[in-house]
């Protein structure tokens, strides 16, 4: 391992709590439809921070305007100290920006460890003259990414599935598949929209200690969307809250579980006539 | 030929100097098979002009027809194979390939006289090339189409894609056959087409003998340089394929085939490798039409026809879509029923007195076979592969792993290196183990050392055995090998219902919702009193 290895991870990293992405009055609207409104947000560096909010509230937007999927329609974005407002995904990626998708968006059609290399598209020299004969440099750097594939599937506990195509993994090892890859251009900052959904709880116990290391061993910020609050409350070390689109509450885990607003978000208002969310009783009790 | 595909460029290199430690596993027929395919389909096919004069089969003409729609196939399965743009305007590229040669080897720009390596009389007027400079001229003039072509239709997909490709495949040879007058001069000579284009030779003079197989005299009675040089374009095409397939821009192609929003998220620039994909795939595109000119020595518009875009279309989806040897079989399909099975039938059936003309018949066997390979075979006569990698450390990529089932995803795998770092207790696994053990079998995650193939059968047999252990009251005999058939082994009261694991895990930590205390409800005071 000479040029990619895992151990590239972490460095060139900026330092703890280093701002590495500030949205300011970032605000998404479909016609009429104020999906995020006027949002404020920022991700300090090696931590893990989650968004949360009930469904609809705008989390998986916001998300879709970070990566560049969604073009915002008022708001300022800054990246890696760069102005990333409405630029095209692929530019957002190569800052070193990169995410899993909510519904399972893998390459089913292709091999795991082809889809991992993918991953790390960005990084790859490769050019096509390069490619076409067959140069040493070339062939070498595609061993490298094989290798550094396979450790990082190793890494996210997906062992010897190299050879199996995406789409015939299990349901658990998609989720972790889709982390590799996004690992695999060794991002600053890794967005994982609801990684544990569909999981059991054994895996989802295994989840935590994987975005533990993400940010341990890879110094990797890690940027976490999820509806299961054991999970958000253990792991991340701040939380943002949406709800309706607007921001209503930040802080350590801590201040959010006992924010006055975010209870009545989850749970609905005092007034005593409501069914508590599926969630409500672990933001509630946890 | 079927494993051919997947072998990759570095399944040597891989398997490298490291493998002499590693457990030598006995490569299968198949492995064999698709190590070597490719060597002998090459030696056959260098071979075979030899077999086919020996033999008196009469099949160079065909074959040559067969050889330019492997090129073509092999150009399209770029583009809709790897890329997964369905173009239904591929004969465009190969009509401006066949202009190119026309315009370049032939007497038809009067106007001026230029002879680079065409080893004819320099006095003869028009533009007249080496063939061997054609072949590149061309190849970058089709790639230069295939991206302005391609160009506008990148934000189209699906269906979209396919209209707008087919409007171009409309257009251009159209052009072609109106182009008799454009700005006051004569491009293409209209449908009349351009004929008299120059022999090919090997830079001598045409007379040359050389090897004594007439070398130096490309003619329709001496069809030997043709097929080497046809067989030399083909190899061309598959390597440029293979090459890119397991490249960076392969895979890039491959990831938008399969979701272009994910593949713009990892930071592919979908727009380039499109580009990319129509341009090298156009350029293949144009080779064959160089050769297929060439060859006629005419080009002429009305052979440029929509149906030839949808034969090579259904040549790459009959192959096997993705697949480079696909391709290829495609083309041997079905170039070989029209220019060879069907009229040798008609010879055969004359000679037994039948006058059929089964030759007339092609579009209706065609059609048949269309409709026969979508039903019962969609995925093609060879479809495409994962490559298969080996590694030093004999590591397949599960090949000789069991079954997802056998363990909790992600919690152990069968190579024994456990997740590290996975927190989640293994309780559950132990139970399993212990079932396992009463059934005389070995654990199912018994740990085993890196790169040993695990025999599957143990960890399935032993996973059976569990799923059937909630329900194993009745007498019935088990299946499983067995040392003591003990039917109430299983309902013993200290194991109640324990399915399998993964079932199990799944109301593991006291996390079953029926077991955890009911939620408060913080903001209704319990005393009755809002909070």
């Amino acid at each position: 391992m000479t040029q990619m290895s895992m151990s590239d991870f972490g460095h060139d990293r900026l330092p703890r709590d280093h701002e590495l992405l500030r949205a300011s009055a970032l605000t998404m609207r479909f016609g009429g439809l104020t999906a995020v409104d006027a949002v404020d947000f920022t991700i300090p560096a090696g931590r893990v921070v989650s968004l949360i909010g009930p469904n609809g509230a705008g989390k998986t937007t916001f998300f879709n305007m970070l990566t560049g999927l969604y073009h915002p329609t008022e708001g300022e974005l800054t990246f890696m100290g760069k102005d990333t407002f409405g630029r095209p995904p692929h530019k957002i990626a190569q800052l070193g920006m990169s995410r899993t998708f909510q519904n399972i968006r893998l390459f089913k059609e292709m091999t795991c460890v082809d889809n991992v290399l993918v991953g790390m598209h960005t990084k790859l020299q490769g050019g096509m003259l390069s490619t076409l004969l067959r140069l040493p440099s070339q062939r070498r750097e595609e061993r490298e990414g094989i290798e550094l594939a396979r450790e990082l599937m190793r890494f996210v506990g997906i062992h010897s599935r190299h050879a199996e195509l995406a789409g015939n993994l299990p349901y658990g090892d998609q989720r972790r598949l889709e982390i590799a890859r996004a690992l695999a251009s060794r991002p600053s900052v890794v967005l994982l929209d609801e990684p544990a959904a569909g999981m059991n709880p054994m895996e989802t116990a295994a989840l935590e200690g994987l975005m533990h290391r993400i940010r341990d061993e890879l110094g990797c910020t890690v940027l976490l969307i999820e509806h299961e609050m054991k999970l958000v409350m253990s792991v991340s070390e701040r939380v943002t809250v949406l709800n309706f689109g607007k921001k209503i509450a930040e802080g350590t885990p801590d201040e959010v579980r006992n924010d006055p607003a975010v209870v009545e978000a989850y749970l609905g208002s005092s007034d005593g006539a409501v069914v508590a969310d599926k969630y409500g009783d672990e933001v509630a009790t946890a | 030929m079927a494993a051919a595909a997947s072998t990759s460029p570095y399944v040597p290199a891989l398997a490298g100097p490291a493998s002499a430690s590693a457990p030598k596993a006995v490569p299968s027929v198949r492995d064999l098979l698709g190590r070597w395919a490719p060597l002998m389909v090459l030696l056959v096919a260098l071979a075979f002009p030899m077999i086919e004069q020996s033999l008196g089969l009469g099949m160079m003409n065909p074959m040559l027809r067969i050889l330019t729609s492997v090129m073509l196939a092999l150009g399209l399965n770029i583009v809709v194979g790897f890329a997964g743009l369905l173009d239904l305007g591929y004969v465009a590229f190969w009509a401006i390939g066949a202009y190119c040669v026309a315009w370049l080897a032939s007497g038809h720009f009067t106007e001026v006289t230029i002879h680079v390596g065409s080893g004819i009389m320099n006095t003869i007027p028009g533009i007249h090339l080496s063939i061997w400079l054609i072949f590149p001229i061309a190849a970058v003039v089709t790639a230069l189409f295939g991206v302005l072509l391609g160009a506008p239709t990148l934000r189209l997909r699906g269906d979209y894609l396919a209209i707008v490709t087919l409007g171009f495949g409309e257009i251009i040879p159209n052009i072609f056959r109106n182009g008799d007058d454009i700005a006051g001069h004569n491009w293409t000579n209209g449908t009349a087409g351009i004929s008299g284009l120059d022999a090919p030779n090997l830079g001598g003079a045409p007379t040359d003998q050389m090897l004594g197989m007439g070398w130096g005299t490309w003619g329709p009675l001496n069809l030997w340089p043709w097929y080497y040089l046809a067989l030399g374009l083909c190899l061309v095409c598959y390597y440029v394929s293979v090459t890119m397939q397991w490249s960076k821009l392969g895979r890039a192609w491959m990831a938008i085939r399969e979701d272009e929003t994910a593949a713009s998220a990892m930071g592919i620039h979908c727009v380039n490798a499109k580009l990319w994909a129509y341009g090298i795939g156009a350029a293949l595109g144009g080779m064959a039409g160089v050769f297929h000119g060439a060859r006629i020595g005419s080009v002429f518009p009305s052979s440029f026809m929509f149906y030839i875009s949808i034969s090579v279309l259904c040549m790459v989806i009959i192959g096997g879509m993705g697949n480079v040897w696909g391709a290829i079989a495609g083309a041997f399909v079905i170039e070989g029923l029209n220019f060879w099975l069907l009229p040798s039938l008609t010879a055969w059936g004359q000679a037994l007195g039948l006058d059929i003309d089964f030759s007339s018949w092609n579009m209706l066997i065609f059609g048949v076979l269309l409709v026969v390979m979508m039903l019962y075979r969609p995925q093609g006569f060879i479809p495409s592969k994962s490559r298969k990698l080996t590694f030093a450390d004999g590591d397949d990529g599960g090949g000789g792993s069991p079954p997802p089932d056998a363990y909790p995803a992600g919690m152990q795998g069968p190579d024994g290196d456990a997740a590290h770092g996975m927190h989640a207790p293994l309780e559950v696994g132990h139970e399993a183990h212990a079932t396992a053990a009463q059934a005389g079998l070995a654990p199912a995650h018994e740990p085993t050392t890196l790169g040993a193939p695990v025999h599957p059968g143990p960890a399935i047999a032993a996973h059976q055995v569990h799923h059937e252990a909630p329900r194993a009251a009745p007498a019935q005999p088990q299946p499983q090998p067995q040392p003591e058939p003990q039917p109430h082994a299983h309902a013993q009261p200290t194991a109640p219902a324990q399915p399998t694991r993964r079932f199990t895990s799944r109301f593991a930590q006291g996390s079953n919702p029926f077991d955890r205390p009911l939620p408060q409800r913080r903001d209704i005071d319990p005393e009755g009193a809002p909070a």
